[in-house]
């Protein structure tokens, strides 16, 4: 970076916490702008590709064998439980879930850095999903399908990236507890979250498996270049994540004691 | 009145960090609200079954159900989409899924049960007043083609009544616990905007006469009245004095 006399950044030490903790400054913007690109581009790619070229005639047909055994399979109580099942990554849960958590992680430990650690894969994987999609332009499977949406593109299935992108609640949760069950319990949750979605959305006719496993890599790496990207709290960012004085710690939250005392 | 038990925790210098053993309402609340349920079922019985004796066949109820034509003529396939939108959001899933999974998170981040006792214990309350008195009014649905399914009747609109209790009730937990305004006004457009929405989607969608909408946020407003008195969300710690700086935009952005 450049040697500039005079900071252009607000020095860590401000006390207002909502200056002092927003963890995305203008370089992190830009590095995931292009990533944000590479990402597309990689998607455009993979999805033309698997729509268009020969070679992968084979997971096409996987694709259809696949779709059409699962039409075989239909039954109402399973339909039941796929609707459920795809309701967990549907677009209004998944808005009022993130704010309500965003805005408890912020009340909670005054930093941006988990709510932002929540809400940017979601921009990030929403954004790319669009773009791929719509250039990618792979018609839904040919078969009966069970609920109706205004998309008409496939690849990849933007259900399943969101459902995978959950699973930052479990690096919330992970930042801030040792508490062996408190963890389990946010890997199962969140883990398990993709693939009932996953599985709901191939039973409903909505996606092809390859579709699917397309949003759980889009998912999972629009998740780790975020992580990566956010400036982390460090110790020189005096205790960025220390959780309200007025309220008890956890157990083993975020910060350790030194920290604290800064 | 007397005093409530997480006060009195507060008071007796114990550490509120047990303070979600604590039952957010006591036998006495508990009393309370089953006779704010009796009250509103009885209360919106009375009025349903006044709606559909006399004003349906008045000039007034003609009115009514033009209101609902009036959405009709203008429906369009943009349109449609963004009501059933908008409706999704108070749809009884979405509402379900939302308290069974923030439910952990509420305990975990505020620990202690009042805020989602008062939010989510409304929707219990609104939800099953609202499904006795729609069945026992047994309103038909407006004169024009529904497009939504409903297992419930048209009076009153249950959709409405569980966005006020849900949004605005999330917005008056936030007023509880901040001066701050940022904060507020956020959650003002979220607990306004969301229900108008909602109202102005199941009109659309041919799912209610305003009357029937009109009854709903009444109902919402009333859960959260009663819940208010009931439950306590009021500041666990206002950190923030009345004469500090609202954070800026441009702070934040840097």
């Amino acid at each position: 970076m450049t040697s500039s006399p005079v900071p252009t950044v607000r020095p860590s030490t401000d006390d207002r916490w909502w200056v002092r903790t927003w963890p995305l400054g203008r370089d992190e913007i830009v590095s995931l702008t292009i990533k944000l690109a590479l990402v597309i581009a990689v998607g455009i790619v993979v999805g033309t590709l698997l729509t268009e070229w020969s070679v992968f005639g084979g997971v096409r047909e996987f694709d259809r064998r696949t779709a059409e055994a699962f039409v075989d399979a239909r039954t109402s109580t399973w339909d039941e439980f796929a609707h459920w099942g795809a309701f967990l990554s549907s677009t209004p849960v998944k808005i009022v879930l993130t704010a309500i958590v965003v805005v408890l992680l912020i009340r909670r430990f005054r930093s941006w850095y988990d709510a932002v650690l929540i809400g940017l894969p979601l921009v990030f994987e929403a954004t790319a999903y669009l773009v791929t999609s719509i250039v990618v332009g792979r018609p839904r499977p040919d078969v009966p399908r069970l609920e109706d949406s205004p998309v008409d593109t496939t690849f990849p299935s933007g259900h399943v990236a969101a459902a995978t992108v959950y699973v930052a609640f479990a690096v919330v949760v992970f930042r801030h507890t040792d508490r062996i069950a408190a963890r389990v319990a946010a890997v199962v949750a969140t883990v398990s979250v993709p693939l009932i979605v996953g599985l709901a959305r191939v039973y409903q006719g909505m996606h092809y498996v390859s579709d699917v496993v397309a949003g759980v890599v889009l998912g999972a790496v629009s998740l780790a270049i975020a992580v990566r990207a956010l400036r982390r709290p460090s110790v020189d960012e005096a205790s960025e994540c220390t959780p309200d004085p007025t309220q008890p710690e956890l157990v083993g939250a975020g910060t350790t004691a030194s920290e604290r005392e800064r | 009145m007397t005093p409530h038990p997480h006060d009195q925790r507060e008071a007796s210098g114990i550490t509120p960090d047990i303070a979600w053993t604590t039952p957010p309402v006591g036998g006495t609340d508990l009393g309370r609200i089953a006779a704010a349920w009796l009250m509103l079922v009885v209360g919106l019985t009375l009025a349903g079954a006044a709606v559909v004796a006399w004003w349906e066949s008045s000039r007034f109820g003609v009115a009514d159900a033009d209101v609902n034509r009036w959405f009709e003529r203008r429906r369009t396939e943009t349109w449609t989409s963004v009501a059933e939108f908008a409706s999704a959001f108070s749809d009884t899933r979405t509402v379900v899924v939302v308290g069974v999974v923030t439910l952990p998170l509420f305990l975990w981040l505020l620990r202690r049960w009042n805020d989602y006792a008062f939010v989510f214990g409304g929707l219990v309350l609104e939800v099953t007043s609202f499904v006795v008195v729609s069945m026992l009014v047994g309103r038909a649905r407006p004169p024009v083609e529904q497009l939504d399914g409903a297992p419930t009747n048209s009076f009153p609109s249950g959709h409405i009544a569980a966005s006020v209790v849900l949004y605005s009730g999330l917005m008056l937990v936030v007023y509880a616990q901040t001066r701050r305004r940022g904060p507020r006004v956020a959650a003002t457009v979220i607990g306004v905007g969301v229900p108008a929405a909602v109202i102005a989607s199941r009109l659309y969608l041919g799912m209610h006469y305003p009357t029937d909408a009109i009854a709903g946020v009444a109902l919402g407003v009333v859960v959260l009245v009663v819940m208010w008195h009931v439950v306590l969300i009021g500041d666990v710690d206002d950190d923030v004095p009345d004469d500090n700086v609202t954070p800026q935009l441009a702070d934040v952005a840097r």
